[in-house]
């Protein structure tokens, strides 16, 4: 078998860097009791650079909301702004599904939805801004959750 | 080494210290910075809706989390310009490598400049946004221009010779990747719906999920599909590593992922999975599958 040795200093500092980042992926994921007297080794490489990460796709998956802006003119008309559900969902829509179906948690709507509605409320043809939880099969069931009044947004 | 070390010894040693060309490193380059270019285009095409001062999320919501300074908006939140001149230093990184023009370099400008959108607007990445940015700094360490780049046509028109460097580094990406999978199995199959076979089959009939037309009659195979992700994911990491099962696992992890990229919406995960799978292949099966890409161009 052939190999390559570095040199050694090359070669301690590589197999440092490889061990620390297997580690940091271990830990990340480990019961809280192994990971948390472990964590201030690995908090800044694995949160503050974002090396690490958990990646069950979909394992958790339970909410079956959708999650629509509406936006209220003066004449009072509600028209839709953004849905969870849209119709052709594209690459760039995929990151505004991300942050919107959040709002299915009151958690996510108070530390993030009246900031969130605000970037609506920029369009002046907007009174006011509603955001509503909807079953998937139609808007007949739309719950409004959280509202915001837009005047003086438009300044 | 010598003949007195134990095979499995020299098994482990070959396994990080293995010489490399860096043809495969380069085809991950190819993958990886067209990856990167794509994503570049579409931050640049949201720049200011998902990072500006007037975006969806505006500065005041992530300024106390102690993960902001490690983005450059800490330096200038309410600028409207950093947020195009991040994703124009984006956009020039992944083509530059894409072309292999001081890819290293340019791998690292990608990591520092995703970190600073990561940091800025964590609210809208997934799961394949993080395994992208946490590549980028290891793609920085394997010999990313060695093969089909600007830099390999430069050196070998000064007739410098190719480098020759341990496979290390193209290891640990590989790892990486096995660990994703294994991750992504151990979260599964502690939900009851991944287990009794439902979980797909829920998935692929929500709308805000999934863009399968209602009553296609995709449920029907759902138990399969749902096992079978199961399976995929635990096997892939344990066998990939076999050289006589390796094409099978890639070739079903190639069919897996683009499945998953026609069903959901995800628009990374899919293209950084399949992309990586160049650091599981060997110089020559690298060079072998770019020439047998280029020679079905040209039929």
């Amino acid at each position: 078998m052939q190999i390559i040795r570095p040199r050694p200093t090359e070669l301690w500092l590589g197999t440092l860097f490889i061990a620390y980042h297997l580690a940091a992926t271990l830990i990340s994921n480990a019961p809280r009791g192994l990971r948390d007297p472990l964590w201030p080794l690995f908090q800044t490489y694995a949160e503050g650079l974002r090396m690490t990460g958990s990646f069950g796709v979909f394992a958790r998956y339970t909410a079956h909301s959708s999650v629509a802006v509406y936006g209220v003119s003066k004449s009072g008309q509600r028209r839709l702004l953004s849905h969870t559900s849209p119709v052709e969902p594209s690459a760039a829509d995929a990151r505004v599904i991300k942050i919107q179906r959040k709002f299915v948690h009151e958690e996510a709507r108070d530390r993030l939805g009246q900031a969130y509605l605000a970037h609506f409320c920029r369009d002046p043809q907007n009174l006011r801004v509603e955001l509503a939880l909807e079953r998937e099969d139609g808007v007949a069931d739309s719950k409004t959750v959280l509202a915001r009044d837009c005047r003086g947004a438009h300044d | 080494m010598t003949e007195a070390e134990p095979p499995l010894r020299q098994r482990f040693i070959a396994f990080w210290l293995a010489p490399s060309r860096g043809s495969a490193a380069s085809l991950f380059r190819l993958a990886y910075g067209a990856t990167a270019t794509w994503m570049a285009l579409n931050v640049l095409s949201n720049a200011q809706r998902d990072y500006g001062p007037e975006g969806l999320v505006p500065w005041s919501v992530v300024q106390d989390s102690p993960v902001a300074p490690f983005s450059l908006f800490s330096l200038a939140p309410q600028s409207t310009l950093l947020p195009w001149l991040l994703a124009a230093a984006f956009l020039l990184a992944a083509i530059g490598l894409l072309l292999g023009v001081r890819a290293r370099l340019c791998a690292l400008v990608i990591f520092v400049v995703d970190l600073s959108l990561h940091q800025r607007n964590p609210f809208i990445y997934n799961a394949g946004d993080n395994l992208f940015l946490l590549l980028a700094p290891l793609a920085a360490l394997l010999p990313l221009d060695a093969r089909w780049s600007i830099a390999a046509l430069r050196r070998a028109r000064e007739g410098l010779p190719a480098r020759i460097v341990p496979i290390w580094f193209q290891r640990l990406i590989g790892l990486q990747i096995a660990y994703v999978y294994l991750n992504a199995y151990a979260a599964k199959i502690g939900q009851a719906s991944w287990r009794n076979g439902t979980a797909v089959g829920e998935i692929l009939s929500t709308n805000a999920l999934s863009t399968v037309p209602a009553g296609s009659g995709i449920a029907l195979i759902g138990p399969l599909l749902t096992w079978g992700t199961l399976i995929f994911e635990l096997c892939f990491p344990v066998f990939v590593w076999s050289r006589s099962l390796r094409p099978y696992l890639l070739l079903a992890g190639v069919l897996f992922h683009a499945g998953i990229q026609l069903t959901i919406p995800i628009p990374s995960f899919g293209l950084v999975m399949i992309g990586s799978y160049a650091c599981f292949l060997s110089d020559e099966e690298a060079e072998k599958l770019l020439a047998w890409l280029k020679l079905t161009r040209r039929r």
